[in-house]
């Protein structure tokens, strides 16, 4: 059986040094926007205030929100960044509704200032073997751990699924893994959601047992 | 290890990571300079972050660039004046002063040894001319220079541009023509010091009785210096304003030192605005009270923090991690620590603070569930774990690209 390591997603935020405050702009900078940055205001926005039901789901929504462009607000609201599985997807949908809301130079209240996530992984030196030893190595790993393998494996492996539920197949455990893909992480925090997957697995593990 | 005594604040796996991250940089050699060991927030953090990278082994050093009374009011004059435009700048004498007090450290401290420098403020910012080879040096900046007054932002530039990179709490802090690689890093609170660390209730009970304050009724607090641009005035004034509905006590307390001639005239009219209210504490405390000022947090129901202009204003985040929902205005780092309406209410006027003290005061259910977001939201962002985790991957991303 192929091993699971078990990884942690680690970042720092870097100034892209674009700040901008029409429009316009905005939309320019979207549409040269490197991937780091779009992570940064999509995913890592979602990871930051994973314990509250904002009222705006990514820092976009909340900067016209607070210029009271509030139809915009709410249109990048309900962008989802999960339900794709690469950036540039996720960047033409933006661009979508920018090209809808149509051309205005008129300057909003404050800058928006684009940021990057400087990204890297670190390996937690816990690895699995079996479904076993996965439920131990996955009570002691973290939420940014989660993170990477839950949420932002989608844009890695390019599919709408994550690492856990790809690895639990190849450990013949298909319940589990679709259990575990049927989450949602919009509608918990990620301290519940471990909690839910590891039910899951337990669950799993004595039925199986 | 140190590292591990975290572990109860943001659990086994945060930890683990930490050390992992460290690990991937083990060997890397850093410094820090600034130019007090005591006073002041920067000296304060680098007293709790120089351990701990020691801790998690990466070898990490600090070092104080020294100066006289005199090159300290010349670079207290280059903070105000980077902090907004002005009509004045550094005559010749300033600038050869500051040029001086480089020269000299440049001697005293040796910076050879080691691969990643942090040079704190724009004290020290001249030792860039000692960058060696291979070196990678940056410049952490705690102040605001996103106005400053030009002439000594193009000063500070001469030097700051030799650097790899900086380091700045918020985007909005940053000049506009900054030309090297910005990170944004904002600063933390340490779950463990005195001003933070849990306290027994008996422990707080006294220091209520202590200072004359009746634990029975709510308490609305700010805890802040003496200085007008903390608006204690607008805050007794919305005070005012609750108590004409609501039974409350207001508490201000902070402190200053006896040289500051300004604190003492703020201090005076803050005592002609309070009048003989016997509901108002006005505490002026020794700096080191800690312990105080941590059970007053405690003891709150409502805090404040009304400034006109801040920093960071990480005093939120301390009452913010007593579970405490926070009510402030939205200037400086403050409106990166409220999460409005989750974490507190911003507030832009007397009567503004006066109707969300009366919303808390009276709706328990909501103080309570905003105080456990308050909570979490310091865990989550300005604990001092994400501070080192931050510096780690700093010196990672200069050492390894």
């Amino acid at each position: 059986m192929k091993r699971f390591i078990f990884r942690s997603e680690l970042w720092v935020t870097q100034y892209t040094g674009i700040r901008v405050d029409t429009l316009s702009d905005f939309r320019r900078a979207i549409a040269d926007a490197d991937d780091d940055t779009l992570y940064y205001h999509l995913f890592r926005n979602m990871f930051e205030y994973h314990f509250l039901i904002p009222t705006y789901s990514n820092s976009f929504a909340y900067w016209f929100s607070e210029s009271g462009r509030y139809i915009l607000a709410e249109r990048f609201s309900i962008i989802d960044p999960l339900a794709y599985t690469s950036l540039n997807d996720v960047r033409r949908e933006i661009l979508e509704i920018l090209d809808n809301a149509g051309e205005e130079r008129r300057r909003f209240k404050t800058p928006f200032y684009f940021r990057r996530a400087v990204r890297d992984v670190v390996e937690l030196g816990m690895e699995a073997r079996g479904l076993k030893s996965f439920i131990k190595c996955f009570e002691s790993s973290g939420i940014y751990s989660l993170f990477y393998h839950l949420v932002s494996a989608r844009l890695r492996l390019g599919a709408p699924t994550n690492d856990y539920s790809e690895w639990l197949r190849t450990a013949g455990q298909d319940g589990i893994a679709s259990q575990i893909e049927a989450l949602n992480p919009w509608m918990f925090d990620f301290y519940e959601i471990k909690r839910f997957i590891l039910n899951i697995l337990k669950n799993g593990s004595e039925q199986k047992g | 290890m140190l590292i591990e005594n975290y572990t109860p604040f943001v659990g086994r796996g945060d930890v683990e990571e930490i050390k992992r991250l460290a690990d991937s940089i083990r060997g890397a050699k850093v410094l820090h300079v600034n130019s007090t060991m005591v006073g002041g927030g920067v000296a304060e953090i680098l007293h709790r972050l120089v351990p701990l990278m020691n801790d998690v082994g990466i070898d990490t050093d600090w070092q104080i660039f020294k100066g006289d009374e005199n090159f300290f009011r010349i670079t207290k004059k280059i903070h105000n004046l980077l902090h907004l435009p002005s009509a004045e700048g550094l005559d010749s004498r300033e600038i050869l002063t500051f040029h001086d007090y480089t020269c000299r450290n440049l001697g005293a401290i040796d910076t050879s040894p080691y691969d990643v420098v942090f040079i704190h403020d724009p004290q020290p910012v001249g030792l860039i001319i000692k960058r060696g080879n291979g070196q990678k040096w940056i410049w952490r900046c705690h102040i605001d220079v996103s106005t400053p007054t030009e002439s000594v932002w193009r000063f500070v530039q001469t030097f700051s541009n030799g650097y790899d990179g900086s380091i700045f709490h918020v985007p909005e802090f940053i000049s506009a023509d900054l030309e090297i690689p910005a990170f944004i890093i904002p600063p933390s609170i340490d779950p463990l010091h005195d001003k933070n660390r849990d306290l027994e209730e008996d422990f707080v009970q006294s220091v209520l009785s202590r200072f004359g304050v009746d634990p029975d009724r709510p308490i609305v607090a700010q805890i802040s210096r003496f200085d007008r641009l903390k608006d204690p005035i607008g805050l007794i004034r919305a005070y005012r304003i609750v108590r004409k509905t609501l039974d409350c006590q207001l508490l201000l307390a902070g402190s200053f030192a006896d040289d500051d001639p300004e604190a003492v005239q703020v201090l005076e009219e803050i005592y002609a605005e309070i009048g003989k209210d016997p509901d108002i504490r006005l505490l002026n405390l020794p700096a080191n009270s800690h312990l105080e000022i941590n059970a007053f947090q405690r003891a709150a129901t409502v805090v404040v923090q009304k400034s006109v202009r801040e920093g960071f204003g990480l005093v939120v985040s301390e009452a913010m991690w007593k579970g405490k929902p926070v009510i402030g205005s939205y200037a400086g780092g403050i409106r990166r620590q409220i999460i409005n309406e989750s974490t507190g209410f911003f507030v832009h006027s007397i009567e503004g603070s006066a109707h969300r003290i009366k919303q808390l005061i009276l709706n328990r259910e909501l103080l309570e569930k905003m105080g456990r977001n308050a909570r979490e939201q310091v865990r989550h962002n300005f604990l001092i774990t994400r501070h080192l985790k931050d510096y780690l991957m700093v010196v990672k991303k200069l050492l390894k690209g």
